[in-house]
């Protein structure tokens, strides 16, 4: 049974990004009289690039020893997950507040991504630091506003 | 010549145009440590207002903004860890490191220095050497294009310490990303059917993505990891200024040669100031006397970086001025200013209008001046950066960086951009694949296959590549960087088995943002 | 992605949204109200951004309200074209475009032409003239073909894929007989790399306006070779240049750049707008500006006469397309 590691599933995910790419390549139109080289050539050239690289990685991993250290299972993807779940938090936040801004406008989604994010790092369990938090983000939001919009001319969704 | 040079710097001199300067250079080094602002982002805002301004007014304020931007990525670089420019990406593997080593002062100064003492000798390589400069370049055609670029892709052999194939890896998959989009002969590619993607995707946003993300996220990691916590690193935000003279005069051939670099680079078409903070930091390593020590933050890799990338600026005049073409996209601008006015560059403008190529020069001059007072009074401020805490910066930063790619096309799908990059950019660092690479391959990739294509179409034979002078040197160049990387990998690696049972792959928090 | 993508900068003091609320509620005869926005598809300091925003700074001045010039450069300028064409059609944003829009129709680069957008007027006329080095052997258009015949397979021209200049040298070589297959074309992305390579005298030919090029031919940098146009150019360095017509090849071609409103901007609007222009075309000052450092004729067209120039415009456009492999 084949164990996974870093270096595994990153050759196997090149590998499919490679397969999806190379399929698309065949939407790009082949050369016409003026050119003498198609335009799918420079990216065919690099998806074989990887490929290799990718089998090459894969192949080492396998061979090697030293790579063993790094597997990732079930278990200490949990463990992964409990200990970092603010990173992940922040991240859908972050996407949270990209799909706001057409919606809510800057002032609003910055202010409560700001607002959510500290809280969330900080901790909210003390009253100090909700108000801090409450004053970075109203600041902070007021401020690129403030200087964007009106210092820059620079139009804000 | 010298008269017009004197008439020319008392016109500049004059306080309109100084504070004018000031007030660009200051706009410049806020603007270029905003990560995602940039500076050329900086110099677009400054652009219109130029109009209403005489030429010699609008140029200066113009070239204060240069100035000024291409220093200010080096705040970002070394606070956050997050290159404020692609051009201060080499400053961030040492100037960072140092930053948390509690000497962010020092970085800040040294990078200052650094800068001030680049932009000065590309000057004067301006100014001396311009006219030869811009024959000489006339040689640089495709073929040299590409193999110069070439050559800077192998350099990421060199960078990728220990991690060759992974470093490779990036290096293509930065080249792939540019593909997307429409391509030199006006094709679709790679747009899966969605029109947001026909433009392809802004460097920027790409860039920020990846490096940022995972700088951030790494921060926070940290925040939870218990060991690191108590590593309570005492800040030294003040500027050690004695300390860093010192620095600077103990790298006296270093600054030189970074110089150098960063002026020939910048005149030579096609390549852009982006390679020369990587070709520079490449070569002060590898003449160093202990190579091993770049990337935990020693002076002599921020000297490196930021004497090459502010040289860029004079450099990047040469072209311009001498023939009448911008090097790049800031140059273009520039141009654009000058034109409105009515005046043409080219080499009738040193017959047409002296006075107005020794304000240039004299600009860029007083600018750098005028940067170094900026920065000596703002670094004291950018240094207390050090001292928020993580859990507020983090979001401030990702607020701003989604800001900054919003702002550059009034596009919002380059803030799903940047996101998309992110999530990708702490993949791969996860996954352990070294990052600048990626945007290496990011940077040149368009360029590159314009370059390589354009040179297979007038002159079908790939042997051309092989029989002009150039060319063949940076070909033979790249691959004395590749043996010499395997080198320099294979005793890496060895030296990694030989430390005993810790495993070897599974680094300590040290950040994926050096080689 | 590309380099010669030029990033754009918004500068716009109004809400497209609220603006557009305004506009619907406010009355026609108090048109303009607020700012316009004009959409420059190209980079900032290029030829068409420096004509386009020459001329809005003098017709402001008729209209009352600013005219805030926004680059939108990117994929072959429909970024900007798509963006105008979707816009609200209360005469707000309006679009500063050329030829190019009916290019990238038949290059089959977007589903739109002209008919897309409700043509307010045209403003200037550019004529593109092929030009060489100072070295090379052909000193006028004239003697091109027979220099194709000497270097068969070797000639080297170089152009923008699906751009005015891909389209001029398809024309030429039309109006002169010659086969593309004779003949090399060598593509490059903007006109700046073209002039470097022009004069590292990497390729033969380019074609060069005097809106990029007018001090190089005053030097002698670029010798420029013939103007497709009925009458010779005015100004110092441009009055020397042979037309086409009288070398004997019958061709005419310019860059006819014109402004665009989305479809549906009422009538009395486009009117308002042609007005200003018009009057601002009648300046001295910004005429004597286009004609002796932009290169280009100020030839206001509006109306009903713009439509149909328009119209024959594509349909030219579309006849010399037969000829390209798109």
């Amino acid at each position: 049974m084949t164990l996974i590691t870093k270096d595994r599933a990153l050759a196997v995910a090149m590998l499919i990004l490679c397969g999806i790419f190379y399929a698309e390549s065949g939407n790009i139109r082949p050369p016409t009289t003026w050119q003498t080289y198609g335009s799918a050539m420079f990216p065919r050239l690099l998806l074989g690039v990887i490929a290799v690289l990718s089998i090459l990685i894969l192949i080492r991993s396998v061979l090697e020893k030293r790579d063993e250290t790094q597997k990732l299972t079930w278990l200490s993807a949990y463990q992964w997950t409990k200990n970092n779940y603010k990173v992940l938090l922040l991240f859908t936040l972050f996407g949270i507040y990209a799909a706001a801004l057409p919606f809510a406008g800057y002032l609003i989604s910055t202010i409560v991504f700001l607002a959510c994010a500290i809280g969330l790092l900080l901790g909210l369990d003390s009253r100090r630091k909700s108000l801090l938090t409450i004053t970075v983000s109203l600041t902070a939001g007021l401020a690129i506003y403030v200087v964007f919009q009106f210092g820059l001319n620079i139009w804000l969704p | 010549m010298a008269e017009f040079f004197t008439h020319a710097l008392s016109l500049v001199s004059s306080p309109s145009v100084l504070l004018l300067i000031t007030i660009g250079v200051l706009f410049g080094i806020i603007g270029g440590s905003i990560p995602g602002f940039t500076v050329t982002m900086a110099i677009l805002v400054v652009f219109p207002f130029t109009f209403a301004m005489d030429p010699v007014s609008g140029v200066s304020i113009m070239i204060g903004v240069f100035v000024g931007g291409y220093s200010g990525g080096l705040v970002s670089g070394v606070m956050l860890g997050i290159p404020g420019t692609p051009s201060s990406i080499t400053t961030v593997y040492d100037g960072y490191p140092m930053a948390l080593k509690g000497e962010p002062g020092r970085a800040l100064g040294i990078g200052v220095l650094a800068s001030f003492i680049g932009t000065v000798i590309s000057v004067a390589v301006l100014v001396l050497f311009g006219p030869l400069l811009a024959k000489f370049s006339m040689n640089f055609r495709p073929w040299e294009i590409s193999t110069l670029i070439l050559f800077a892709l192998t350099l990421v052999a060199g960078l990728s310490n220990g991690r060759l194939l992974k470093g490779m890896l990036a290096a293509a998959l930065g080249l792939l990303i540019t593909t997307v989009g429409y391509d030199r002969n006006s094709n679709i590619r790679f747009d899966f059917d969605l029109p947001t993607l026909s433009s392809g995707f802004e460097i920027l946003p790409v860039m920020i993505g990846i490096f940022a993300f995972s700088q951030l996220m790494e921060n926070i990691e940290k925040l939870g990891d218990k060991d690191s916590a108590h590593k309570n690193v005492s800040m030294n935000v003040t500027i050690p200024y004695a300390k860093i003279v010192k620095d600077i005069m103990g790298q006296k051939i270093n600054t030189l040669r970074s110089s150098l670099i960063g002026s020939l680079v910048g005149a030579l078409p096609g390549t852009g100031g982006t390679v020369a903070n990587f070709i520079s930091y490449d070569q002060a390593k590898k003449f160093s006397r202990h190579p091993e020590k770049f990337g935990t933050g020693i002076p002599n890799g921020i000297i490196a970086s930021e004497a090459s990338n502010s040289a860029v600026a004079g450099g990047s005049f040469v072209p311009t001025l001498a023939l009448g073409i911008p090097g790049d996209l800031p140059m273009a601008i520039m141009m654009g200013v000058l034109i409105l006015h009515g005046i043409t560059p080219g080499p009738l403008m040193f017959e047409q209008n002296p006075v107005l190529v020794g304000a240039i020069y004299a600009s860029l001059l007083i600018g750098a001046i005028v940067m170094v007072l900026c920065q000596l009074f703002l670094v004291r401020w950018f240094a207390r950066i050090a001292l928020i805490p993580q859990q507020v910066l983090v979001p401030v930063v990702l607020m701003l960086c989604a800001i900054g790619a919003y702002a550059l096309n009034n596009n919002l799908f380059d803030i799903w951009v940047l996101f998309g990059f992110g999530i990708i950019g702490y993949l791969l660092w996860k996954a352990d694949v070294p990052l600048t690479p990626l945007i290496l391959g990011v940077v040149l990739g368009n360029n590159l296959e314009q370059q390589l294509f354009r040179a297979l179409e007038l002159d079908g034979s790939w042997l051309t590549f092989l029989t002009r002078p150039l060319s063949a040197t940076f070909i033979v160049l790249s691959v004395l960087s590749v043996i010499l990387a395997l080198r320099q990998n294979k005793k890496i690696n060895m030296q990694r088995t030989d430390d005993g049972g810790s495993s070897p792959l599974h680094r300590d928090s040290t950040p994926d943002h050096k080689p | 992605m590309k380099h010669n993508k030029i990033i754009s900068i918004i500068f716009s003091s109004t809400i497209a949204a609220s603006a557009s609320a305004f506009s619907l509620s406010a009355a026609a005869d108090t048109y303009p109200e607020q700012d316009i926005r004009m959409v420059i598809p190209y980079g900032a300091g290029g030829p068409t951004d420096i004509i386009f925003r020459q001329i809005a700074r003098e017709a402001e001045k008729e209209l009352g309200v600013s005219i805030i010039p926004v680059n939108m450069s990117g994929a072959g300028a429909t970024l900007g074209s798509r963006n105008v064409k979707d816009a609200e059609p209360d005469g707000y944003t309006i679009l500063g475009g050329h030829d190019n829009i009916a290019l990238s129709y038949i290059a089959g680069m977007v589903d739109y032409s002209y008919d897309a957008f409700a043509p307010v007027a045209r403003v200037t006329q550019t004529f593109n003239m092929p030009t060489t080095y100072p070295a090379h052997p052909v000193m006028d258009a004239s003697e091109i073909p027979q220099y194709i015949e000497d270097h068969p397979g070797e000639v080297k021209f170089s152009m923008i894929p699906t751009s005015t200049d891909h389209f001029f040298w398809m024309q030429m070589f039309d109006a002169m007989g010659i086969d593309v297959a004779d003949v090399k074309l060598i593509s490059y992305p903007d006109t700046t790399e073209q002039m470097s390579a022009l004069m590292a005298e990497e390729i033969d030919f380019t074609i060069t306006n005097a809106a990029c090029c007018s001090s190089f031919y005053a030097d002698g940098t670029f010798r420029p070779l013939g103007v497709a146009h009925s009458e010779r150019l005015s100004g110092e360095a441009l009055q020397d240049i042979k037309t086409f017509q009288e070398m004997g090849f019958d061709m005419e071609s310019a860059t006819s750049r014109g402004i665009f409103a989305p479809t549906g901007t009422p009538q009395e609007r486009i009117d308002i707008l042609a007005d200003a222009f018009e009057t601002a075309l009648q300046n001295a000052d910004l005429k004597e500006k286009l004609i002796t450092e932009l290169g280009s004729e100020p030839s206001f067209l509006a109306g009903q006469e713009y439509q149909d120039f328009l119209q024959e415009n594509q349909h030219s456009l579309e006849k010399v397309a037969e000829n390209i492999a798109f």
